[in-house]
């Protein structure tokens, strides 16, 4: 209440009407058909009911020249009030306007935050337009559309030009040429892309290109095979050529059906999100009302809306009793307002009251179309892991291709003939591709994607998954995010004293005063709880009413207890209630207790009440209000309004009895009741109070490096004391005003370094440059930008990614989806969530918990360092795969490990176990070390290939070569004899290929010996790969102290032994995969290599443990 | 607007890190890095995987060198059913085509009366005969027949050939001039394998019944020719020691399908010296000086098939020997053009 006001200057430049209030009657009706039903009147232009500001400038109205609000026209009585802060003020200058005495409005005992003016919104389009430049006709169209004054005109002017009448409705004809003429009344859903499309993408993504490569290679060496060799008649590797060329192109087929299938299966969980009910509304056509989907609404159509509908489409209200209707999703206010001129609400459930409008937008032109139009018309971002894959991907190839080719011209060099040459190249891809290991993160992700919704976190894209982990901001929306989006109450006032009201029991209830507060605050009201809700707790019933009486009557129900029987046990006589020119509400009860005299109790905006007040109630004791008693008074209100409260005043008084009886004919003409004087019991004060889980939430998220602010459209000093209440700004720390205040200074003079907290007005970020931005996402710590558009929220999001950071938006309005759409992870609220921003989200909250979000992000965290122990463990055998083949080149020995096996091991027997290694639990602490640096921390460091190609793969390379010796040795094959031998031992025409002991071997045996020696080398490369998944595991503490509690992961060794013992063992696997069934003991052959993985990444990673910060660590810490 | 203006720089945003470029990749004058690193570095690397390297490839040769020990340098460790290589042994042929020119080739291909063409042919069966044919009372060697002079485990029999046979370098093993070629058909060596006999019982004793059975069983099972069931028969009739002749493995080589079998009738088609590898050279028991005994086979093209490629398939014969055309078991292809 103390900000100072802006500088006049400024506010005039933006040519705005500067209404120093806040104290709106919001419930100036635009029209308001007078209840004696003489028509339709223009209600009192309320505008100027907008009164003192407390803040200095979200009372006033941004208008761009494009339209100018015109006098009298009720759209600016739409303005909402914030009466939170109740002081009196005088305009600022003169408006042209005419101007009424600040009434204090208290409608219905509601709290009506002050709302940015609807011109405001009304602007927001062009925004649309600005994002993209290139859509010039559209922003044109946009602008256009733009100038509507249909909520300006005379009501009568308004049914001319939708050539509509308020008592028949449109004719069907008319309604049918309009609807073909503009089309449905849905909004128009996001561009789909052609199912083949997609598919086509997982057909050619990732290293599909490279094994589409290869199987074309293999194809053209089958052809090229048999058009020039068609003499030899048992041509048994050409037939290899076509079995591997198919064997890839299903490869390929099946991992893209697969991924394509995993997509699909997301995809399907949002779809059922989209399909709502479908609504019906109650139309005015030819005269009669009739039920008519929504979708078949045109502009024109007069609707009529009721308790628990959703409005349907943009409307103008022209009668109404009562209406209240909640546009949190599109402004982030936490309560239902008072309506007149209904922008957008395809999809708003609306509280009370009933109301007959005229549709004036429909579809896409609705507001509510309009931003998620923006919304759509965002690129999605790539997500980090996406690019991390990508990166993965290119490196990958690249060596494979760098290979590919080197020992292409080694081969060529060395004298083997191309077609040799090339089956070399689809070797050595074959070898270097980890064609599992796109599928593997897929289920690794989808994994974590199924663990976080079953932790209420619903991930739409999977690749999301990792990025709440890399997250390295959070703007998080204020109403239904961090707080319940249910107002409650949390502060009263009386004899003197600020109590705070918590759970029961902190207060006195036998203090006179309480108890007479209570008594008030019990009988004047008219909200009441559901029916049938006996076995609820008092905390969850669901209560009729406004938001204000219901959070009354739930802190009552819970400190006192048995209000319904408390009411009935004072008989109400007579109520006025809250309506827009009394501005409080009274109600008379008989009092049941010995003063026969009628009580009459009411509430309302504070300074009404006290100026009705003689006395004042102090423990118990009445006593004359003084001037003193007035300033304690001010002095208390002042410090709730400050803690962003909307603060209620409560009186009572005991009527005459000479006039007043239970017999007194009560009229509601009659109001010479309020002629006593009353008695102040109280001040009571409400707001939507943070979530109990949030505070701990902000406080992981700082701890683990992540800043979290707030972007809100709500009210700056709400936004600032929630954002105190949950520790977005810490206690310590103060901002630019508040210093200010602090200091008694203005808040020019202080020292912006001292401040490390901002709370930063819609109208200020309007007027910053891009650099003054990022200046300030710079230098503040701790932001809450409050009041801000959609369009904001969208350019702050871009501010920091501009800045690199990773962005997390929540929200659950309309007015977030651009912004969630923008953001590098779009979070989301699954049941308050409007379906636009579900449906611009990457992830849902199911349970619209902040708190979530950390689990989100540890599981982010905990994915990535598993994804990079999954990637390290494939690509290990990587190196083990191509090794064989480059000494079968180089050496000219029988080829020790075939494409084949190489394919059982990547699409086989690596898979469970890489898998597996997704259920490891964190290494360090995920939640205290910070977000990784996207430039530096990749999932594929150098580090990681050195060490899985360079020295584990090798061991591994060593292991089955050593088996292959063994094997070749034992049935006759000397090392010696092997090299150079290659020739002869793969020519079918040589059926008497001489060994080291001179027994000849047919090339079927000589085959089938190879086939043993390669299987011998998968074996070895399964062994292997036990104690390689063992130590990938952890990346830096012991295995030993990491434990063995991965039950996943051992059943994956038993299932990947299991597995080679079937591929191995089965009858017909010779034939079908050329895998033989191998001596027993020749499965130990890798064992010694096995236990040297182990033993040698034991003590790697204890000198890492023992050093950091070594040469030894940076090389070889992946 | 601004959020116009933070899309346009969002994108142009570079990071520092980045757009150095390849080329200074290569080689970064400014960090004296060249491909990443510094010199001092790439020296610490280098060295770390020679020490790597060394100690992996040591543990390596130590469990080869452990393994080795399991090894016996005169038979293999694994033998017969135990090895892969089995108990079936294969069938060679020799002369074979040019590997170089003709990878995976099994054609015999010369023209008539062209010298080279020929040369190529049977200098190749000149080379083997003489590497075959140890002269008698070389170390190890033994001159066995079929009176029960077998091959030992320190004596391996010598392979004896007549000067007298048509398939000799005098006759240009018949490549040169006439269209009569030779080939050498010998049977794959497998430690420790002998050939089981047709028509002797477990009491190594001649059983004219058996012989019946197991010949016309080969015959209506695994297509037995005819005629070498006809030959085995003479050969038993006219032999002292049914049990020695028949201890052997029959060999028997024709054109692989009908048109090939027209176009080389069996009549053609002669063995020298005989139609079969006796039983005495087995064992194999890799004795020094074992050579390989072998049939030379004569393949009397007709002038009616010249320029015909014929698909001959010549296999081997014997109880323990079983056949597949599709993995050349027991048996081996090759075709003969002449032109």
């Amino acid at each position: 209440m103390s900000r100072p006001p802006p500088p006049l200057a400024r506010l005039s430049k933006r040519n705005s009407y500067i209404f120093e209030n806040s104290q709106v009657p919001g419930i100036v009706q635009l029209f308001r058909q007078s209840s004696h039903g003489s028509g339709l009147v223009a209600a009192q232009p309320g505008h100027p009911t907008t009164t003192a500001a407390h803040s200095r400038s979200y009372g006033s109205i941004r208008s761009p020249s494009l339209h100018s609000p015109a006098p009298g026209s009720g759209l600016w009585s739409m303005e909402a009030s914030y009466s939170g802060s109740g002081r009196l003020g005088k305009p600022k200058f003169a408006t042209p306007l005419p101007f009424t005495p600040p009434v204090m409005v208290e409608k219905e005992g509601e709290r009506q935050p002050l709302l940015r003016s609807e011109e405001e919104r009304v602007v927001l389009p062009p925004a649309v337009a600005k994002v993209e430049d290139e859509e010039t006709n559209l922003m044109d169209d946009l602008r256009k559309e733009l100038d509507t004054d249909m909520h300006t005109i005379g009501i009568q002017e308004l049914y001319d030009r939708l050539r509509t009448n308020p008592a028949m409705g449109l004719t069907d004809a008319q309604a049918a040429a309009e609807l073909k003429k503009s089309g449905l009344n849905a909004l128009t859903p996001p561009e789909e892309t052609p199912e083949w499309v997609k598919f086509a993408r997982h057909l050619l993504g990732g290293f599909s290109l490279l094994m589409w490569f290869g199987a074309a290679l293999c194809f053209t060496a089958f052809a090229v095979q048999n058009a020039y060799m068609s003499d030899a008649p048992y041509d048994y590797a050409s037939d290899i050529f076509m079995y591997l060329g198919i064997v890839l192109a299903s490869v390929v087929l099946i991992s893209g059906l697969f991924s394509y299938y995993q997509e699909a299966k997301s995809d399907r969980i949002m779809d059922s999100f989209k399909k709502l009910v479908p609504q019906t509304a109650q139309v005015l056509r030819n005269g009669e009302l009739s039920c008519v989907d929504v979708t078949d609404l045109v502009v024109g159509d007069i609707v009529n809306v009721e308790f628990g509908n959703r409005i349907p489409a943009d409307i103008r209200i022209t009668e109404t009793q009562g209406l209240k209707v909640d546009n949190s999703s599109l402004t982030g206010e936490s309560e239902p307002l008072p309506r007149q001129a209904l922008y957008t609400c395809l999809n708003f459930p609306y509280y009370i009251g009933t109301g007959r409008g005229v549709v004036i937008a429909t579809g896409d032109r609705t507001l509510m179309g309009r931003i998620a139009g923006l919304a759509s018309r965002l690129e999605n971002t790539e997500t980090p892991i996406s690019k991390e894959m990508d990166h993965f991907v290119s490196v990958i190839s690249g060596v494979a291709v760098f290979f590919g080719v080197l020992f292409f011209v080694i081969s060529v060099a060395m004298g083997y003939s191309w077609l040799d040459s090339a089956v070399f190249l689809i070797g050595i891809i074959v070898a270097n591709v980890p064609e599992g290991l796109l599928a593997t993160v897929t289920v690794c992700l989808a994994l974590t994607a199924k663990r976080m919704a079953l932790k209420n976190c619903l991930v739409k894209h999977l690749e999301a998954v990792e990025t709440l982990g890399s997250t390295t901001v959070i703007c998080s929306d204020k109403t239904g995010t961090l707080t319940q989006n249910r107002m409650s109450v949390s502060h009263m006032w009386f004899n003197g004293e600020i109590q705070s009201i918590g759970a029961k029991g902190n207060i006195n209830m036998d203090d006179p005063t309480f108890i007479a507060l209570a008594t008030v605050a019990r009988l004047c009201g008219r909200a009441r709880f559901k029916v049938g809700q006996v076995e609820v707790a008092n905390a969850f019933k669901e209560i009729e009413g406004d938001a204000s009486e219901a959070a009354l009557l739930r802190c009552m129900e819970t400190q006192i207890g048995n209000v319904e029987l408390f009411r009935a046990r004072h008989k109400k006589l007579h109520e006025i209630p809250f309506n827009s020119t009394n501005k409080f509400q009274v109600s008379i009860h008989q009092y049941d207790d010995k003063d026969p005299r009628l009580l009459l109790v009411m509430k309302g905006a504070p300074e009404q009440i006290l100026q009705r007040c003689d006395t004042i109630i102090m423990n118990g004791v009445e006593e004359q209000l003084t001037d003193e008693w007035c300033k304690k008074f001010d002095k208390a209100y002042k410090t709730l309004g400050n803690m962003g409260e909307r603060v209620l005043g409560f009186c009572d008084c005991r009527l005459p009895l000479d006039k007043f009886t239970s017999h007194y004919k009560w009229d509601h003409d009659n109001t010479e009741f309020l002629e006593n004087n009353f008695r102040f019991v109280g001040l009571i004060s409400l707001i939507d109070p943070p979530r109990e889980s949030v505070p701990d939430a902000v406080r992981s998220c700082r701890t683990a490096g992540i800043k979290v602010v707030m972007v809100t459209g709500d009210h700056p000093l709400t936004a600032k004391a929630i954002a105190r209440e949950v520790g977005i700004i810490s206690p310590g720390n103060m901002t630019v005003d508040e210093i200010a205040e602090r200091d008694g200074v203005s808040a020019n003079e202080v020292d912006p370094r001292e401040a490390k907290a901002a709370v930063i007005h819609g109208d200020e970020l309007q007027e910053f440059t891009a650099e003054d931005l990022d200046r300030v996402l710079m230098k503040y710590k701790e932001i809450v930008f409050a009041r801000t558009s959609p369009q904001q929220k969208l350019t702050i999001v871009e501010g920091f990614q501009k800045q690199g950071e990773c962005v997390a938006v929540t929200g659950d309005g309309v007015n977030d989806s651009p912004a969630l759409k923008k953001a590098d992870i779009g979070v989301a609220m699954g049941i308050s969530g409007s379906d636009v921003s579900k449906e611009a989200a990457d992830m849902i909250l199911l349970d619209d918990n902040f708190a979530s979000i950390v689990t989100g992000i540890e599981e982010g965290r905990l994915i990535f360092d598993n994804l990079k122990k999954c990637v390290y463990y494939t690509l290990t055998d990587n190196i083990a795969e191509l090794i064989p083949f480059l000494l079968f080149i180089l050496l000219r020995i029988p080829l020790p490990l075939g494409t084949i096996s190489i394919l059982c091991i990547d699409l086989g027997t690596d898979v469970i176990p890489a898998i597996s290694l997704a259920y490891e639990k964190g290494e360090l602490d995920l939640m205290k070390r910070a977000p990784r640096d996207p430039n530096k921390d990749k999932l594929v460091t150098k580090q990681l290939i050195a060490y899985s190609y360079g020295q584990i793969g090798m061991m591994q390379s060593f292991a089955g070569m050593f088996a292959y010796f063994v094997i070749m040795a034992q049935n006759g094959y000397l090392p010696g004899r092997l090299l150079g031998i290659r020739k002869e031992w793969d020519s079918p025409a040589y059926n008497d290929l001489e060994d080291s002991y001179g027994q000849e071997w047919t090339y079927y045996n000589r085959k089938q010996l190879e086939n043993t020696c390669s299987t011998a080398y998968f074996v070895s490369i399964v062994v292997c790969q036990w104690a390689n998944l063992i130590i990938s595991k952890t990346r830096r503490s012991s295995v030993f102290k990491k434990g063995f509690g991965n039950h996943v992961l051992s059943f994956a060794i038993i299932f990947e032994t299991a597995l080679a013992c079937i591929l191995c063992y089965t009858p017909g696997m010779a034939t079908a995969l050329k895998m033989m069934p191998l001596k027993a003991w020749w499965w130990l052959l890798a064992v010694p290599f096995a236990v040297l993985i182990f033993v040698y990444d034991e003590l790697r990673r204890l000198i890492i443990r023992c050093y950091p910060g070594s040469w030894f660590e940076d090389e070889f810490y992946y | 607007m601004a959020g116009g203006k933070a899309k346009i720089s969002s994108k142009s945003k570079s990071h520092p890190t980045k757009g150095k470029g390849f080329g200074n990749f290569i080689y970064d004058s400014e960090e004296g890095t060249c491909f990443g690193r510094t010199a001092a570095s790439w020296i610490k690397i280098i060295i770390f995987y020679i020490i790597f390297y060394s100690c992996l490839a040591g543990f390596f040769c130590l469990n080869y060198y452990i393994f080795s020990k399991t090894l016996n340098e005169d038979s293999p460790k694994w033998k017969l059913d135990q090895s892969i290589i089995g108990t079936n042994p294969g069938v060679g042929f020799r002369p074979m085509p040019d590997q170089d020119a003709n990878a995976e080739s099994t054609l015999i291909w010369y023209q008539e009366g062209v010298e080279s063409d020929a040369k190529f042919w049977w200098n190749q069966l000149s080379v083997m005969l003489k590497h075959n044919i140890l002269p008698e009372g070389t170390p190890g060697t033994k001159i066995c027949n079929d009176q029960g002079e077998t091959a030992t485990d320190s004596a391996a029999c010598l392979v004896q050939y007549s000067d007298r046979s048509y398939c000799t370098e005098t006759n240009k093993y018949g490549y040169q001039p006439s269209g009569k070629p030779c080939v050498l058909i010998k049977l794959n060596k497998i430690f420790g394998w002998t050939p089981q006999p047709f028509g002797v019982n477990n009491d190594d004793k001649f059983d004219p019944v058996l012989l019946q059975n197991d010949l016309e069983d080969k015959v209506k099972n695994d297509e037995m020719p005819g005629t070498l069931r006809d030959h085995i028969w003479k050969e038993v009739n006219k032999s002292s020691n049914a049990v020695n002749t028949l201890k052997t493995v029959w060999l028997s080589c024709s054109g692989e399908s009908v048109g090939d079998k027209e176009n080389l009738p069996e009549g053609h088609i002669t063995y020298e010296p005989e139609r079969k590898i006796p039983g005495y050279y087995f064992p194999y028991k890799n004795q020094k000086n074992y050579r390989s005994p072998f049939v030379m086979v004569n393949f009397d093209i007709p002038k009616t098939s010249r320029h015909l490629l014929i698909n001959i398939e010549c296999r081997a014969w014997a109880k323990n020997i079983k056949y597949d055309r599709v993995f050349r078991l027991g048996s081996v292809h090759f075709e003969l053009m002449v032109d």
